[in-house]
């Protein structure tokens, strides 16, 4: 093939597989607090909540974040609205009943709503009463830029001030007496800004590759000369080292090499490979009970595909990893909620590079074995273009808060919405089922 | 998830560079350990904690090798500073060289687009490396860095991509990396990677694209507190309808005005009105936004959490963005305020960004890195989380610690490698050091080495668990010699070359 630049072809669909990470120059992210660090830095967040609830821990939970802002439309698609393909005559996924698309067309959930044939794998699934999609949902934030909008939805708040992360309160609010430097973990080199700010968290990257490298009989003497090197000082690195060196300690115990998960194998894929690492680290019972996961590459300007192409191929990768998580926790998935949620959803129609650009409204999948499943959760706005918000979006009829604290105050025992949620009062959509202690 | 199994870029070769750069690493090795002083004296004792020189070397550029230290010194901050900021009259013949030995360098645009990508990704990323390593001209080297996350491009947004940005490095960020904000602009926003990146490439006048307008507003001048709508931002889209790069014929890859994709009606950003005059309507809106008081106070903020403190002191934020005003945006004028300013005189530990804490190491060690043979520093800066051009969002890699904290295993990793040879062409001259050092004894060997890594000698507390670790065995001693090479990587390792 001749390399001349084209714009429209294949050569657009190579889209970002790295993570598309949330990092505004003024995000705070990853942020870790030693244990009585007595002067921290005026720039540093501090969460001082009153009075945890004390409780056991819930579910674990398991975080995606698909970075980019994710056409929703296209993932849970609303087939019973005709609007939805007039906006779309390209773009649009075929309705379940087209025998003339030949390549693929919707598959039907509740007779309105189905989902993409890319993302087959979570049917069975859905069928099972174990996943539950939200649609026509997101956060308020207007200013359709992927960072403050990844910022503010990460931190659970409307509004700029508090640089905690949601999920970082939530585990501040919570005494489970866990104490494991693996309470929470996020996959890849960074944390993510929902962690911001987390008193016990451990960006990883592989189990195995998690211990410091050098020969073995001197590992332990240079472990203790570099942890007392960053304990001579009280800075930022203090509590991170210590942090690292407890989650090498809890890892180091783990024999990765003989892992052989229940279900279908994991794919070799960035994404795949994280969602193996969380399936062991639940079966392991290392104390995780927060797990984040970012899959990148949503942010679909053009060349976005329909039935096949770059979006397609990711929702194939969402959802063979998905679904083998699913299948590698048999015994376990009653006790794990995964919820999947990104920053905004795309505008409704489509643009000329056969993309589409930054919009508002979009879906959140929930999956595990507490959950109403079966279920599309959805007040529909409509499509009708005077229906749609700001330059032609998808209407949030759903705040995702609604979502997520549903499934804090029953999947994850934490009552104390108001804090992981300040200013906003949560209207629990009834997505999760109390768990029974 | 293991780490060969990620779906890297084979940065498996730096190799391309080396293709073109046969005798570079040769050149380099002669130029660098060439450059090891002859003698090497043991450091002094950091009395005040403060060493403003060491501060300067440390940010303005990518840490110092043995010798420019007492260089420094010597010439004084204002006097390292002011040759800093004429790098063209600074003797630089590694760069040089380098620099006449790329072959993609050497092409236009519509030879290049012809190019294999991947040669493209390994010149690029290979060079910016090898100039940071080596180059004498460290702060034109540190800004080319700081413009290159500000106008950030990511090389796997699509197969032109590499291509495209050793055009946007050659043309845009290096002719102004040291120059006009104005001028940068106006190149980065014609600029084929820019245009591919952010999708302007395929918005008209039938199909607007508003990528690139919102992050022209958002990221690259006003920023998102300025106060604009979502309707400046389809305004500005318009305005940018038919910038394009030209597909074939004799001027393909060039960056094209195509008026027929134009919209000509008119426009409105911020309450200015543009008249459909075509292509001149993206000069008119570069002038209002760069000169825009909020554009100014943006990259005033953004110098100094470079490099002063992730979050700088008003004053100084201010002054620099008077500078800014004053001075039509003169980028040398604002980087000599920060680091003559009493803020970089008493600024607080900033953390390296993962690149600079590796490429650092092997300054502080004078290792060279053979590029024809070194196929591990991609993967190790990948695992660090910042290999150049790869992040993905438009915003640059994070310029705060809290980003980087959390990753401190791979650092201390990357230092045991180094120091035990794993990184094939990148073997630090540690007897040449000792030699050079005269270094006797262990305690003698540690000093020496505490005065590269840290720029001081080891204090008490310190030198009490170095001492304790290696022992104090003859330094013909195998197990001696592999506890002394620990304690540097420990060295490497530990906070205090963490921080800067």
């Amino acid at each position: 093939m001749s390399k001349q630049i084209c714009t429209h072809c294949q050569e657009y669909s190579e889209v970002s597989r790295r993570t598309f990470l949330s990092r505004s120059f003024q995000s705070a992210a990853g942020l870790l607090l030693g244990n009585g660090l007595a002067a921290l830095p005026a720039w540093m967040p501090r969460i001082t909540l009153a009075d945890p609830h004390v409780g056991p821990a819930g579910d674990t939970l398991v975080c995606i974040f698909l970075r980019g802002g994710a056409d929703g439309l296209n993932m849970i698609v609303p087939h019973g609205d005709e609007q939805y393909y007039a906006h779309r005559p390209y773009l649009g996924i075929p309705r379940p009943d087209d025998n003339k698309a030949k390549n693929g067309r919707t598959l039907d959930l509740d007779g309105f709503f189905g989902l993409h044939p890319s993302l087959a794998d979570l049917h069975p699934i859905y069928s099972a009463g174990d996943m539950a999609f939200v649609h026509a949902t997101g956060s308020p934030d207007e200013t359709r830029s992927h960072f403050e909008a990844m910022d503010l939805m990460e931190r659970g708040a409307a509004e700029n001030g508090d640089y905690t992360g949601w999920l970082s309160r939530h585990l501040a609010t919570l005494n489970t007496g866990n104490n494991s430097a693996l309470r929470a973990v996020g996959l890849g080199d960074m944390l993510p800004a929902s962690l911001t700010g987390a008193v016990s968290a451990t960006a990883l990257q592989s189990i195995a590759e998690y211990h410091l490298a050098g020969q073995e009989e001197r590992v332990g003497e240079m472990t203790a000369l570099l942890n007392a090197l960053y304990s001579q000082r009280d800075d930022l690195l203090t509590g991170a080292a210590a942090q690292t060196f407890a989650s090498i300690d809890v890892l180091s115990r783990i024999d990765t090499e003989r892992y052989q998960p229940s279900g279908r194998a994991y794919a070799e894929n960035e994404f795949g490979q994280a969602m193996r690492v969380v399936a062991q680290l639940i079966k392991a019972d290392v104390g995780v009970e927060v797990a984040c996961v970012d899959l990148g590459g949503w942010d679909t300007h053009v060349a976005q595909g329909s039935v096949e192409g770059a979006q397609p191929s990711l929702m194939a990768e969402l959802s063979a990893g998905l679904a083998a998580f699913y299948e590698d926790l048999p015994a376990q998935i009653g006790n794990v909620t995964v919820v999947v949620m990104s920053e905004f959803g795309r505008r409704v129609q489509e643009n000329g590079g056969l993309g589409t650009d930054h919009g508002h409204g979009n879906m959140m999948m929930v999956m595990g074995g507490g959950i109403n499943g079966r279920q599309v959760f959805a007040q529909w706005p409509g499509l009708h273009d005077e229906q749609l918000a700001g330059p032609g979006d998808l209407a949030i009829t759903t705040d995702y808060r609604d979502v997520l604290g549903d499934i804090i105050a029953k999947r994850l025992n934490n009552p104390k919405l108001a804090d992981i949620f300040p200013g906003y009062v949560v209207n629990e959509v009834g997505v999760a089922v109390a768990r029974s202690h | 998830m293991s780490l060969s199994r990620r779906d890297f870029l084979k940065l498996g070769g730096l190799t391309a560079v080396a293709a073109g750069t046969a005798g570079c690493s040769a050149i380099g090795r002669e130029l660098a350990q060439g450059e090891l002083p002859a003698e090497l004296s043991l450091p002094a004792p950091d009395t005040t904690g403060n060493d403003p020189i060491l501060r300067l070397l440390n940010r303005a550029g990518y840490g110092p090798r043995p010798g420019d230290l007492a260089r420094a010194r010597q010439m004084g901050a204002a006097a390292w500073l002011e040759e800093q900021l004429n790098p063209e009259g600074i003797k630089d013949t590694a760069a040089d060289l380098l620099a006449r030995n790329l072959t993609l360098y050497q092409m236009d645009a519509t030879q290049l687009i012809e190019q294999d990508r991947k040669d493209a990704t390994l010149e690029l990323v290979g060079s910016t490396i090898f100039r940071a390593l080596y180059s004498h001209r460290q702060l034109y080297e540190a800004m080319v860095e700081f413009w290159s996350d500000h106008f950030n491009i990511y090389l796997r947004k699509n197969r032109m991509m590499p291509l495209a940005k050793i055009l946007d490095d050659r043309d845009v960020i290096r002719p102004h990396a040291l120059g006009k904000f104005r001028d940068l602009l106006g190149a980065s926003a014609k600029s084929q990677a820019m245009l591919l990146y952010l999708d302007n490439a395929r918005n008209t006048k039938e199909h607007p694209n508003e990528n690139h307008a919102r992050e022209l507003m958002e990221l690259h001048t006003l920023g998102v507190d300025a106060g604009y709508t979502q309707a400046d931002v389809q305004e500005a889209a318009r305005i940018l309808t038919g910038w394009t790069i030209r597909r074939n014929g004799r001027q393909a890859g060039q960056t094209v005005f195509q008026a027929e994709a134009h919209d000509f009606g008119e426009k409105m950003v911020l309450g200015q009105t543009f008249t459909g005059k075509g292509e001149a309507e993206l000069d008119d809106l570069l002038e209002m936004l760069a000169t825009h008081p909020a554009t100014a106070q943006r990259i005033a903020f953004k110098l100094a959490r470079r490099f002063v403190a992730d979050e700088p002191p008003e004053g100084l934020v201010q002054r620099v963005a008077q500078t800014f005003t004053e001075t039509d945006g003169d980028i040398k004028g604002m980087l000599r305020v920060i680091f003559l300013s009493e803020a970089f005189a008493g600024a607080p530990p900033k953390l390296k960004r993962p690149y600079t804490y590796l490429i650092s190491a092997l300054r502080a060690l004078n290792t060279d890195l053979s590029l024809s043979r070194n196929r591990a520093i991609g993967r190790w800066l990948e695992r660090l989380g910042q290999l150049p051009f790869h992040w993905p969002p438009p915003d640059g890699y994070p310029d705060v610690a809290p980003a980087w904290a959390t990753n401190l295993l791979p650092r201390w990793n990357f230092a045991l490698a180094l120091l035990h040879n794993e990184l094939p062409g990148a073997t630090p001259p540690l007897e040449k050091i000792v030699a050079a050092g005269k270094a006797q004894t262990t305690s003698n060997t540690l000093q020496l080495f505490a005065g590269l890594v840290y720029g001081r000698a080891l204090t008490p507390a310190e030198e009490a668990l170095f001492t304790n670790y290696t022992g104090s065995g003859p330094l013909d001693d195998p197990e001696t010699q592999l506890r002394l090479k620990d304690s540097v990587a420990l060295m490497l390792a530990s906070p205090a070359f963490q921080w800067t």
